[in-house]
């Protein structure tokens, strides 16, 4: 994945290792949070820090697939596409839901996206300042029954209400039946699949 | 050939909290005036740079009062990155992130 180089301004002092979003989430990610002694590791992002979040795992995948419990990324820009890391794609459809602005109508409604290898929850609000506000509650709620879960398990999860992960899948046709039936698998990824 | 000088304002200067700025949040952690007005940007303000600069301010001291509340109510503490540095050390760049 391609890093933003971030310019240094008159202002600014760049912090050597730490020159962009990514590498800044890298940084903490493999210094702070890897020397946790919690069991349960959620994240929650936030627009491009989403990216940086899942570009980071991606990165330090072998130390992360099994300790992380589950990912929330709000307005994400995140993309599964580009990624050449063995079981990534099948990870992110496990543990990751995005969360986003939609019509009061589609509130709570739940939507596999492609390109961003997840499902996605609608929160039902039309300003995007909102969206954090009104995700949080399904998020913690998300966050609950992933609560002492099996990471390591690669069962397909029953489905459950509070997590969008295992319900959906609008968009996907037959691609539902599959993932249903057979779980979430590498031989189930869209990567290369055209949208 | 001769150009009118154009004469910069000073830079404006703003208080550090919210409580400076007249604003304050409410129950359901909108950024309201003392009327309960929600703050607007105003795209067509006649001045603004004035209006830029103080929307920066105003994050500015939004961000003070999140750090706060995560400190008071959460236990969360600030850590400088990059991780070992110098306390001392107020001349090498570096950030910090909140803890808990």
């Amino acid at each position: 994945m391609a890093t933003i180089h971030c310019p240094p301004s008159g202002e600014l002092a760049i912090i050597p290792g730490i020159e962009s979003p990514e590498k800044h989430v890298a940084y903490v990610l493999k210094h702070v949070v890897s020397r946790a002694k919690s069991n349960e590791i959620f994240f929650i992002g936030h627009q491009y820090g989403c990216h940086a979040l899942l570009n980071s795992i991606s990165e330090q995948f072998d130390t992360w697939k099994d300790r992380v419990s589950a990912c929330a990324c709000i307005e994400s820009s995140h993309t599964v596409l580009g990624y050449n890391v063995d079981g990534f794609p099948a990870w992110v459809r496990q543990n990751v839901v995005g969360y986003v602005m939609s019509s009061p109508e589609e509130r709570g409604k739940t939507t596999y996206m492609r390109p961003q290898g997840c499902n996605f929850f609608s929160t039902g609000t039309i300003e995007f300042d909102h969206t954090v506000i009104e995700a949080m509650d399904p998020i913690f709620r998300f966050f609950a029954t992933r609560h002492g879960a099996n990471k390591r398990s690669v069962e397909p999860r029953p489905i459950h209400p509070d997590d969008p992960t295992t319900l959906t899948l609008e968009g996907l046709g037959d691609d539902v039946s599959v993932m249903l039936d057979q779980g979430f698998n590498d031989s189930n990824d869209a990567s290369g699949d055209t949208w | 050939m001769y150009r009118r000088r154009v004469k910069k304002q000073p830079k404006p200067v703003f208080g550090e909290s919210l409580e400076d700025f007249g604003y304050s949040i409410d129950k359901s952690s909108g950024l309201v005036d003392s009327e309960g007005k929600q703050y607007v940007f105003d795209l067509k303000a006649p001045n603004r740079d004035y209006q830029e600069a103080h929307c920066h301010a105003l994050t500015r001291a939004v961000r003070r009062k999140i750090e706060d509340r995560l400190a008071q109510d959460y236990g969360f503490v600030k850590a400088t990155i990059p991780v070992g540095l110098d306390a001392t050390d107020s001349v090498s760049p570096q950030a910090y992130i909140m803890l808990s």
